[in-house]
Parts: C-alpha cells; sequence; structure tokens
C-alpha cells in the first residue's frame, strides 16, 4: 500500500492518555513543604490569614472556559454560577457545615481494578488498621504510614501497586485511602480539586491541584485526606469533581479537568 | 441487529459520500510532547494494515519528576471500521520500580470482553460504535476537510468508560496563522469534542498532516508538536 502522510486524527486516546498522566502528576506531593517546579499553582487574590483560622470561606472563582463547573461535596455548596463576558463565575461557600455532597452510599462500594479490593495485600493491609472510634483518621494514618517516599510526578497507579511501592502523591493517598474504607464497607470516593497552601515554595496563599477522598460515615459525607492525618481543613478545598477509580480517565472526570480554563480565585469573605 | 445499526450509523455519517470509500494511509508520526512549553518527552503514531485490518498504534513516553509514564495503544478495526481489539498498556518508572496496568477490549458479536489484569468480564453494548482508529480520518478525507465539516459518531475506549460509549465529534475551523516551534505557519485548525466538551485543537499543513496538536488541562496547555 502506498504510504503517504495525512492529517493523523486517529488517535483521540492518546492525547487522553496525555491528559491524564499530567494531570495527576501536577498534583499535589504529600509533603507540601516542597517546593516543585510541576506543581502548578493558582494564587489566590486578596487573602487573608484568617482563612487559616476560619471554619468556613467563601471563594469567587472565574474561569475562561463557559463550561466550567464545580459540585456541591462533602464539605462545599455553589452559592451561585454566572457567565459574563464569556467567563463563566462560580461563588463558592467551603467548609462550615455546607454539606452538600449527594450520592447513594450504596453506589460506593464496588471493586475496580484501581481498587483491587479483592486483592490479598489490600485485604490483610486493611484488615490490620484499627478503627477505634475514628475510623476515616485511622485509615488517615495507615496510609500516610504506608507511602513513605513522596513522589510527584506519577500518574493514577492501581491500590496495590501503591502498596508495592510505597511512594506517591496526593493521588496514591487517595486511591488508597478509598481502597482501604472500602474494604472496611465504608463507602468512599475519589475527589479531584485544589487545597489552598499557606506557603508553597517561594509563593504564599497559593491553591495548588490536589486529590482526596470523601467517606459517608455518621450520616453524611466527610473529607478524608490521608497526606495531612486529623489536620485537613474543609474550608481550604475546592473540589472541583469526582473520579470513579474505575477506569485511568472516567468521562464525568475528563470532562470537568478539560473545562477547568485559566482559573482567578478571590477570598470573598467567610 | 447490531451490525445493521452499525451501518445505519456509518451511513447517517457519511450521507451521500457513503459509497465512496477514502484511502487510509500507512505511516508514522513521531511528535514532541511540551507541558506549558517545557518538553516532557514524545509520542509516535503509527497506521499499518495487518491481516486485512487496520492497526493504529499510538506510543507516548512522558518524564516528569524523574518519574516515566509510557502509554501504549493498539487499535485493530476491519476495513469497514468495525472494532475487532483495543490494548492499553500503563508502565511507570518510578525509580528502579516499574509498575504497569493493561487492559484489553475483544469486540464479539456486540459484546466486550474485557481484561484488566487478572479480571475478565463481558459487557453488553447495545449501541453501535466504532473505535477512535481510522473512522474520522476516513470521513474527514472524503470531505476534503473542507471549513466547517463535522464529524460525529459514537465510541468507545475503556481507558474512559468500560461500560458505555460516548459521543466523539471533530470540526474543521478552516486556515489559521499558527506558532509551531517559534514559527508562524497557516494551517488548517480541527477541533475535536468528547460529549460536547472540547478535547483538542488539531492544526494540519497543505498535505493534511498535523503539525500541532494541543490540549489544555486543568488550565495547562500540552502541545504536540510533529518532528
Amino acid at each position: 500500500m502506498k504510504i503517504r502522510r495525512r492529517a493523523d486524527l486517529r488517535r483521540t486516546g492518546i492525547f487522553v492518555a496525555a491528559a491524564a498522566v499530567v494531570a495527576f502528576a501536577i498534583a499535589l506531593p504529600a509533603n507540601q513543604d516542597r517546593r516543585d517546579p510541576m506543581n502548578v499553582t493558582v494564587p489566590l487574590r486578596n487573602p487573608s490569614n484568617r482563612i487559616y483560622s476560619d471554619e468556613s470561606s467563601v471563594y469567587r472563582i472565574e474561569s475562561t472556559d463557559p463550561g466550567f463547573t464545580l459540585i456541591d461535596a462533602s464539605s462545599q455548596k455553589v452559592l451561585s454560577e454566572r457567565t459574563s463576558e464569556g467567563k463563566k463565575i462560580v461563588t463558592l461557600a467551603a467548609g462550615g457545615g455546607h454539606y452538600a455532597a449527594s450520592g447513594d452510599p450504596g453506589d460506593y462500594l464496588y471493586d475496580s481494578s484501581l481498587l483491587n479490593l479483592s486483592s490479598p495485600e489490600i485485604i490483610s493491609a486493611a484488615a490490620m488498621i484499627v478503627p477505634g472510634d475514628d475510623p476515616l483518621f485511622a485509615v488517615e494514618k495507615a496510609v500516610k504510614e504506608r507511602i513513605t517516599r513522596p513522589v510527584t510526578g506519577i500518574p493514577i497507579v492501581s491500590a496495590r501497586q501503591v502498596l508495592a511501592t510505597g511512594s506517591g502523591d496526593c493521588t496514591e493517598h487517595a486511591v488508597l485511602a478509598v481502597a482501604f474504607l472500602r474494604s472496611m464497607r465504608i463507602p468512599a470516593r475519589a475527589v479531584v480539586g485544589m487545597v489552598l497552601v499557606r506557603e508553597y515554595g517561594p509563593g504564599e496563599h497559593l491553591f495548588v491541584y490536589h486529590m482526596w477522598a470523601e467517606a459517608h460515615y455518621r450520616g453524611r459525607w466527610r473529607l478524608v485526606d490521608a497526606t495531612s492525618p486529623g489536620s485537613a481543613r474543609p474550608n481550604r478545598y475546592i473540589a472541583i469533581t469526582y473520579h470513579s477509580l474505575r477506569t485511568l480517565s472516567p468521562l464525568s472526570y475528563l470532562k470537568a479537568v478539560s473545562s477547568v480554563g485559566d482559573l482567578m480565585i478571590t477570598y470573598a469573605g467567610r | 441487529m447490531k451490525k445493521l445499526l452499525f451501518s445505519a450509523l456509518i451511513i447517517c455519517a457519511v450521507g451521500s459520500g457513503a459509497a465512496i470509500r477514502a484511502e487510509i494511509s500507512e505511516g508514522r508520526w513521531e511528535y514532541d510532547v511540551f507541558l506549558n512549553g517545557a518538553r516532557i518527552g514524545k509520542s509516535t503514531v503509527s497506521s499499518s494494515v495487518k491481516n486485512g485490518n487496520y492497526e493504529n498504534l499510538s506510543e507516548m513516553a512522558i518524564t516528569l519528576n524523574g518519574v516515566t509514564t509510557t502509554v501504549t495503544q493498539k487499535i485493530v478495526e476491519t476495513r469497514e471500521y468495525r472494532p475487532v481489539r483495543f490494548e492499553s498498556l500503563q508502565s511507570v518508572q518510578n525509580g528502579g520500580q516499574v509498575t504497569a496496568m493493561e487492559k484489553i477490549a475483544e469486540f464479539r458479536d456486540g459484546s466486550v470482553i474485557l481484561t484488566e489484569g487478572d479480571r475478565k468480564t463481558t459487557i453488553r453494548i447495545s449501541e453501535p460504535f466504532v473505535l477512535d482508529g481510522n473512522f474520522f480520518q476516513s470521513e474527514l478525507e472524503k470531505k476534503g476537510y473542507a471549513k466547517g465539516v463535522s464529524v460525529t459518531a459514537r465510541s468507545y475506549d475503556p481507558t474512559i468508560e468500560t461500560a458505555s460509549t460516548f459521543s466523539l465529534k471533530v470540526s474543521v475551523l478552516g486556515m489559521e496563522d499558527v506558532t509551531v516551534r517559534g514559527k508562524t505557519r497557516r494551517l488548517n485548525h480541527m477541533t475535536s469534542y468528547i460529549d460536547s466538551v472540547k478535547l483538542a485543537d488539531f492544526y494540519t499543513d497543505e498535505k493534511g498532516v498535523a503539525e500541532k496538536i494541543e490540549l489544555s488541562i486543568m488550565g495547562n496547555i500540552i502541545e504536540m508538536a510533529l518532528k
């Protein structure tokens, strides 16, 4: 057959793969003090130190992509959405009892090729967790202890692989946390979004791309962040979308992160 | 039934040009991959005919912070664009550690037999679909890559969804001045959409060669530039 050079439109899939690799690789490392040029940040405009002690914060998020949207999550509620001059503007309340997450808890116990719930390694590791009075904190601690080598640049890998390597960033913490929680029959899901960090490298008051978990416990969805056991402040988290952990790039996740655009985040009070 | 529905889809997408079949090219294209302007890896896309079927192979290697992720995808489809096989392998080299995840989908009589590591499942998908192989190129080529032309079809990719299809669309936007590797070029702009959300922009030269491919993810620009 004649060899010709033509427009190569065949493989959207490889671009999806590139997007998945990069999106997870730019996420926040487990050690937040570490300076890392691959971590892409969004500076907070009109910052205030009181955010770090307050329980609740309101942010105005502007995106150059009119398709940009945010979800109601375990500790955030979308207050308003509007489009102006081609920009999408979302006002969001974070923390402070804005428990707006929905979803039938029973739908978040399934196994997948990323969670490996039936593997002996995950079953054994989850069985070693002593739930005590606060099983969510126990899971956060257990994950943190398992991932001893903070490494950025890793795309999403399976829970069994996280256990085997003991390395990773927030993505690996979130995947392992969801696997452990579901092994303990606690409904759980992964969240992709951003977290506000007071100091990050040379910068201050920066939102950094991040991944964490939500667990349904004692009647509602709660934030679980194994990168900082017991110290997560929900008012500093902005959830963009959920990740089903069924595939590398689930459609809802892909659509949400493709619509982020250039962001401008402004602190708008308590 | 599925074959009938599939045929209907092709006819709908092709319209009056259904009887004409575009020649699908064989070849190999190499790209550098950039993140926000910094080179992070390379990608190779090739197309061939093997055992009477079209076979498309895509390979991409990206290194970020010393971690190298290699993604390989192989798509096999018939000369009529019916799905035969999809293979995806992601391997991560992190220091001395290498981890790999493989996903293989085989398409038989309206069913997808999906193998993910040691998990094997059979999935029924009721609607017809194409793989992201040669179908879009074929349809656009028939229409001469003319400004305003769009091609839409249901597609399946188990690295996105295992049990359902999604809409994939490619639109031709027309000639634009575009900067590629620091030089301004006059190229034909095409955009791909997944379920109505923009995924990537393609810029092709007068011979139809994709010189530059660009997508935005979380506000960051991933660019692929032809070597």
